[in-house]
């Protein structure tokens, strides 16, 4: 059975059907959720709220379309909704945008490993993160990322080759050394 | 990780300019590369959200199938008629109706038990798991069939074959014993042990307790229907005689042209099918079958399902169907094709050429000729069991669950066989939570190769497992001569890179998650040469 038809079978009441392609999906939404929000019991309530939002909007989804990309619509506007709950002055669609010594829940492990990184990647646009972090860190195509974010593919290259150039202005000689050294070991 | 190379490659080729700063731009993305974090995907949150997610419809609904299930089936055999309906009627209530007159033994019913309630789960000796070994190495040759030597070789009973390395079948031609002429040996081929890597997403254990499920065999009112039946005189022997009179098991036949045979087994509360052989029509036309005759999946799927809606058997406690196509349009290969290039025969094959009294043209046999492609007259297919929204498979990775085997040539069930009834006693049990525990014991589970005939070649690979599925685990306890019918869970891994070369080489492992399988006796070896 296709995506296709099993997405008409969920249209047709069949929840099982649903249950298939949760399957193949929840995986890759749980930790682009996670890579947002750098804390498990927020990115399993997210990616609870994503799948139960995409079951009871599923009559409005055009089966022409990608279903994981509608997916990743849903949690990526989930997470936004999240913390604007917030109640913030600045607009924050994720954990990056957030000052570290907030009082914001995160995984701690998470945040040691992260540390270095978020300097510079508060520096850059959400745009640019989400296609950083779907192309390095779960290695989707640029068609996925494009259907994703909503923009052409070669949009998508532009905006990611221009992230990394924003990246490399802000890249300190120590640290350049110390990475070298650590992937060269 | 990806390849970095790769990625800064792929960078250069968007925007050429970045390569004046090549060093840096490996930093950045080696950096972007090592800070990727753990998610801490947790298999036990994705279970709970499955069965929210299929809770969402309205639930499933008692449905008192007698009336159609029953009716369905027309014309019973005139003795049973003789007898009086009404003995039908409390015949058939036993087994499906054990509990409200609300309910039936369709309608899935969980009583929480306590924690271990059901003892060690690999309790119980002497199980014998010959005829089972190669469906367990997901092929579908039985061991039977290879003619090896070996009379059945016991397993520990409840330790179930998960680990158990398939030995590489050389050729993978099933050689039937049938076709070995008297005197004929069958040598020994090499034997190749793979030991399982796991090559899937990171995964974390985190679920310490899971509920293992134990189907309630109740037969109370099988007493009931023995009584009923105490008063029928066959003029033979007088029932009234016996005292504590339990009925076990019953058939009714549909009296008509391709009419079915309803098993009833009150014991285990289980009902299969099958024709009334007297009255199918098909059994008297043995023209053989071509490739026009076999219908598509769909077909075959919409045949099976049309079954269930006309017979009132509820669809709602079963997953997608599964059709086993092992046999379908497998040609019977020629003599050159399995000997390859060397022009060696291959240790487990029959020379023909040598054994005048087998025919060419028997199933299994090896012929010099081109032979005709076999084209089987039915097609099995298994609507797995859902407990809880889990999946059942057996242990050796196979579907578990309502099965059908469907006519080709009549396009119309057959038989089924496994409706069972639903009712389970659930206990909680500590589960393996950590990946290297887990790893060492399915490696653990090797053949022993003192059991190995002298001369035998060993040889040794690896094969890589994918990221697993939470399922549900098939398992059979005996205890008190008694056999427990549990539902473990467990975790199922796809095997991402089979062995090339290798015929029936398994799709996936099982490995059961209660800390009791750790603690199990080591199984004898089982081998397959």
């Amino acid at each position: 059975m296709t995506e296709s038809e099993r997405i008409e079978k969920v249209k047709a009441g069949d929840t099982r059907a649903f249950a298939t392609l949760y399957d193949v999906y929840v995986r890759h939404i749980y930790d682009f959720v996670y890579y947002k929000t750098h804390h498990k019991q927020t990115a399993e309530d997210i990616t609870s709220e994503t799948f139960i939002k995409a079951l009871s909007k599923i009559q409005q989804f055009d089966n022409t379309r990608s279903f994981k990309a509608w997916l990743y619509v849903i949690a990526r506007n989930t997470i936004i909704d999240h913390y604007r709950t917030s109640q913030r002055e600045v607009v924050v669609e994720d954990i990056w945008d957030i000052e570290s010594d907030e009082d914001i829940v995160r995984d701690a492990d998470t945040a040691m490993k992260v540390k270095e990184l978020s300097k510079h990647l508060k520096k850059l646009s959400p745009i640019q993160r989400d296609i950083l972090t779907l192309r390095l860190w779960q290695e989707l195509s640029y068609k996925e990322i494009a259907d994703i974010v909503g923009k052409s593919e070669a949009n998508c290259k532009v905006i990611y080759s221009r992230a990394i150039k924003t990246l490399k202005e802000n890249i300190s000689p120590a640290l350049m050394a110390l990475v070298l050294t650590l992937i060269t070991h | 990780m990806k390849n970095v190379d790769q990625i800064v490659r792929e960078l250069f080729e968007f925007d050429p300019s970045l390569k004046a700063h090549e060093p840096e731009i490996r930093t950045i993305v080696s950096q972007y590369l090592m800070s990727k974090p753990d998610t801490k995907f947790d298999i036990a949150f994705v279970k709970a959200l499955r069965a929210k997610l299929l809770s969402t419809t309205e639930a499933p609904v008692a449905r008192p199938i007698v009336s159609s299930f029953i009716s369905s089936f027309s014309h019973f055999s005139r003795a049973l008629t003789l007898v009086g309906g009404a003995v039908v009627v409390v015949l058939v209530v036993a087994v499906l109706f054990p509990g409200t007159e609300t309910s039936t033994i369709f309608t899935q019913q969980f009583n929480t038990v306590g924690k271990n309630s059901f003892g060690t789960l690999t309790l119980g000796e002497g199980a014998s798991h010959k005829e089972d070994t190669a469906l367990r190495m997901g092929g579908s040759n039985s061991v039977s069939e290879l003619g090896v030597y070996a009379e059945e070789t016991p397993v520990a009973s409840g330790m179930p074959t998960i680990g158990m390395i398939a030995p590489d079948m050389a050729g993978g031609f099933s050689g039937g014993s049938s076709g070995s002429a008297p005197g004929k040996l069958i040598y020994p081929y090499p034997v190749t042990y793979y030991e399982y890597v796991y090559a899937g997403d990171e995964l974390a254990l985190t679920e310490t307790e899971g509920d293992v499920y134990n189907r309630v065999k109740g037969t109370f009112r099988a007493r009931e229907a023995a009584s009923a039946l105490k008063g029928f005189n066959l003029g033979l022997i007088n029932l009234g005689a016996f005292g504590s009179m339990k009925l076990r098991y019953f058939e009714i036949a549909e009296d008509k042209a391709n009419g079915y045979v309803l098993n009833v087994n009150l014991v285990e509360g289980q009902i299969s099918m099958y024709p009334n052989y007297e009255q199918w029509t098909m059994y008297r036309d043995y023209t053989p079958l071509s490739e026009q005759d076999m219908p598509s999946d769909e077909k075959i799927i919409a045949i099976a399902e049309e079954f269930l809606k006309d017979y009132g058997i509820p669809r709602d406690m079963y997953g997608d169907p599964v059709i086993e196509h092992n046999d379908f349009g497998v040609p019977i290969p020629l003599m050159s094709e399995v000997q390859g290039a060397s022009g060696a025969a291959p240790a487990m094959m029959v020379d023909v050429a040598s054994t005048p009294d087998m025919p060419p043209e028997m199933p299994g046999a090896i012929s010099s000729k081109p032979m005709p492609v076999y084209y089987p007259e039915n097609v099995t297919v298994t609507f797995p069991l859902l407990i809880k929204g889990d999946v059942v498979y057996e242990d050796g990775g196979l579907p578990y669950g309502l099965q059908m085997t469907i006519s080709i040539r009549e396009k119309k069930v057959e038989s089924f066989y496994n409706l069972v009834s639903q009712e389970y006693d659930v206990s909680s049990y500590d589960l393996i939570t950590d990946m290297e525990t887990l790893m060492s014991f399915l490696n653990a589970n090797t053949v022993d190769e003192t059991y190995l005939p002298e001369g035998v070649t060993i040889e040794r690979g690896v094969v890589k497992l994918g990221t697993p599925t939470r399922v549900l685990m098939h398992h059979y306890m005996y205890t008190d001569n008694k056999s427990e019918e549990l539902f473990v869970p467990a975790l199922m891994f796809p095997i991402i890179d089979p062995p090339e070369g290798s015929y029936y080489f398994p799709k996936s492992v099982m490995v059961p998650l209660p800390k009791d399988f750790l603690n199990a006796p080591s199984p004898r070896p089982i081998i397959m040469y």
